[in-house]
């Protein structure tokens, strides 16, 4: 299983550690970085779990991390914790999707609400990713005539069109179909393209 | 008998003793001479009025009276020392002292002495200005430039308002998650000594974090009368530069700073020259800001220039001062601030100057440089 961390990701040193000793003290695994480059160096698109990020840094901002990660396909959701004037840069980064934003001194039931929240978005996202790669393993042991023949169900043809348009027998575009359920592990027509839309999204 | 000279050709002009006093009359400063062992032999007009004596109330009289203590003591040795070493201590070379007049009123003067010699005795003459006028305007223009330096630096806080609030946030921030985590293992019976212990000494680092912000703060907007003191030319720069980092970052300025490998002392108002140092970066800040430099840096180095001074710089690459600009940087009232008093750098200078420094602005070829300087403290001992 793979570990679900809260990244803290912080410049104040006080601040970085109490919000460790918080999650600590009601067991949420955490790690802090004292900046946005030093947590750029230590990602990768596997990471999973979610982002605490203060808005207001030296060098790189919480927002221009915030830009940076979506440029690097990360799935992260963030929660940005901001100072009093920090209001319309904390609006930005929920337009960009942050999660919530959550201003400083803050109740702890607050912050561990949000994350709460972000991790099971977190475990959602990767639980589907790893459907996803699943599938996708799966599509890949297709043939290309198979692959033709899933395209062209997926459109909704019966098998008598489909024949016809890939110049074979009704009989085999049956065949091809019983081969379609049992190697991607579907039970129906339905459940297949199901498979389908999610691989694609 | 005194001896002029007028004309060359007229080799000697002897002067009557009335002739000689009306000269000493006429003269606008005290004029005194005493004998040997200190007996007042003439007192002019100005010295009368100076002192509030009549002639007869003082000649042959000790000339310790017209002084307080500790000269009025120790005058018959001064004297005394002087004869008979010879060694000049204010002879031809005139100091500030005390004097005191009838009425017991002390008042600031510039003596200076001088002595003569006739018929194998000798003489000395004292002459005396009066600094009182001159000690008071001093007064007077350090009170008016300390007062407008506290309204500049109360502008200056209230500029700088959401920089501090965000710098006391931040240890409130720590200190109420580090007792939220306490509360939380408390609630879990998860309360191990050596834990707690830890989360309460962070607490209260962070509770004298927030005192200090506070205590800058204070001593910031302080009105009371200046003093100056011995203080480490780095700690005093970084503890500014410390108020300003909030603000800096907020706007995306980076400031670089780089000290003096050895902390040297110099004798300053401290809350003055901070104000200069605040002053300056903040300037730099918006200039770097309003130039929309991609770069966003200010450097801040503190060192010992070749005149043995210690010297502040603080360098920006906000484009340079325009030339309209640059030949009244320093009067009061200029800006180029769409929000600002222009009362800065005019402020600024007049804090350096009265430190016995030199604040001045140069341009390079991407930025500004403003630096002051401010003599060393005698025998700073490192």
């Amino acid at each position: 299983m793979t570990d679900f961390l809260v990244h803290v990701v912080d410049d104040d040193d006080a601040v970085r550690d109490a919000l460790l000793e918080l999650l600590d003290s009601v067991e949420i695994d955490a790690v802090g970085f004292e900046s946005g480059n030093s947590f750029l160096r230590a990602f990768t698109t596997d990471m999973a779990g979610c982002l605490v990020l203060d808005i207001r840094m030296p060098g790189m901002s919480g927002l221009e991390l915030q830009k940076k990660l979506e440029t690097l396909g990360s799935t992260l959701p963030i929660i940005f914790i901001t100072g009093h004037g920090d209001v319309p840069m904390a609006v930005e980064a929920i337009k960009r999707g942050a999660i919530e934003f959550i201003q400083k001194p803050f109740r702890d039931q607050e912050l561990l609400d949000c994350i709460n929240i972000a991790m099971d978005t977190a475990k959602a996202s990767y639980q589907q990713n790893l459907e996803k790669k699943v599938i996708k393993e799966r599509l890949d042991t297709l043939t290309d005539r198979e692959k033709e023949a899933l395209e062209l169900i997926s459109e909704g043809h019966p098998n008598k069109v489909i024949a016809s348009m890939m110049n074979i027998s009704q009989r085999t575009v049956e065949n091809h179909r019983a081969h379609l359920l049992e190697k991607l592990g579907a039970r129906s027509t339905a459940g297949l393209i199901k498979l389908l839309v999610l691989a694609n999204s | 008998m005194i001896h002029l000279d007028p004309h060359p050709s007229n080799p000697h002009v002897e002067l009557t003793r009335e002739g000689f006093i009306s000269l000493l009359d006429s003269a606008v400063d005290g004029m005194i001479i005493i004998d040997r062992v200190g007996s007042i032999l003439t007192f002019n007009r100005a010295a009368q009025q100076l002192f509030g004596y009549q002639l007869d109330e003082v000649l042959q009289h000790n000339v310790k009276m017209l002084m307080p203590n500790p000269y009025h003591d120790e005058h018959d040795g001064y004297i005394r020392n002087y004869q008979q070493t010879k060694e000049r201590k204010i002879i031809g070379i005139g100091r500030k002292v005390h004097a005191k007049t009838k009425s017991g009123k002390v008042f600031p003067i510039l003596l200076s002495v001088g002595e003569y010699q006739e018929n194998d005795q000798r003489y000395y003459i004292g002459i005396i200005r009066d600094l009182t006028e001159q000690l008071e305007a001093e007064q007077l223009a350090k009170e008016f430039r300390d007062r407008l330096a506290h309204v500049d630096r109360i502008s200056t806080m209230g500029e700088m308002a959401s920089g501090i609030a965000h710098e006391l946030n931040q240890p409130l921030t720590a200190i109420s998650s580090y007792v939220q985590a306490a509360k939380r293992r408390f609630k879990n019976a998860n309360v191990d000594a050596d834990k707690m212990n830890e989360l309460l000494s962070k607490v209260e680092g962070q509770a004298l974090r927030a005192g200090k912000v506070i205590e800058r703060m204070r001593s910031l907007s302080k009105a009371e009368d200046t003093v100056r003191d011995r203080a480490r030319i780095n700690d005093l720069v970084k503890e500014a530069i410390d108020l300003l980092v909030p603000e800096a970052t907020s706007r995306g300025v980076e400031l670089k700073t780089e000290y003096l490998a050895s902390n040297k002392e110099v004798i300053v108002d401290t809350v003055q020259i901070q104000q200069v140092v605040l002053n300056l970066v903040r300037n730099a800040i918006d200039v770097t800001i309003e130039s929309g430099n991609q770069k966003g840096l200010i450097e801040i180095n503190t060192q010992i220039n070749v005149g043995n001074d210690a010297e502040v710089s603080v360098k920006d690459y906000g484009g340079g001062i325009s030339d309209e600009m640059s030949d009244r940087l320093f009067h009061p009232f200029v800006t180029s601030k769409s929000q600002g008093t222009g009362l800065g750098l005019s402020i600024s200078r007049s804090i350096i100057d009265a430190h016995g420094g030199v604040l001045e602005a140069e341009n390079f070829n991407s930025g500004a440089i403003f630096r002051f300087t401010l003599p060393l403290a005698v025998s700073s001992d490192d």
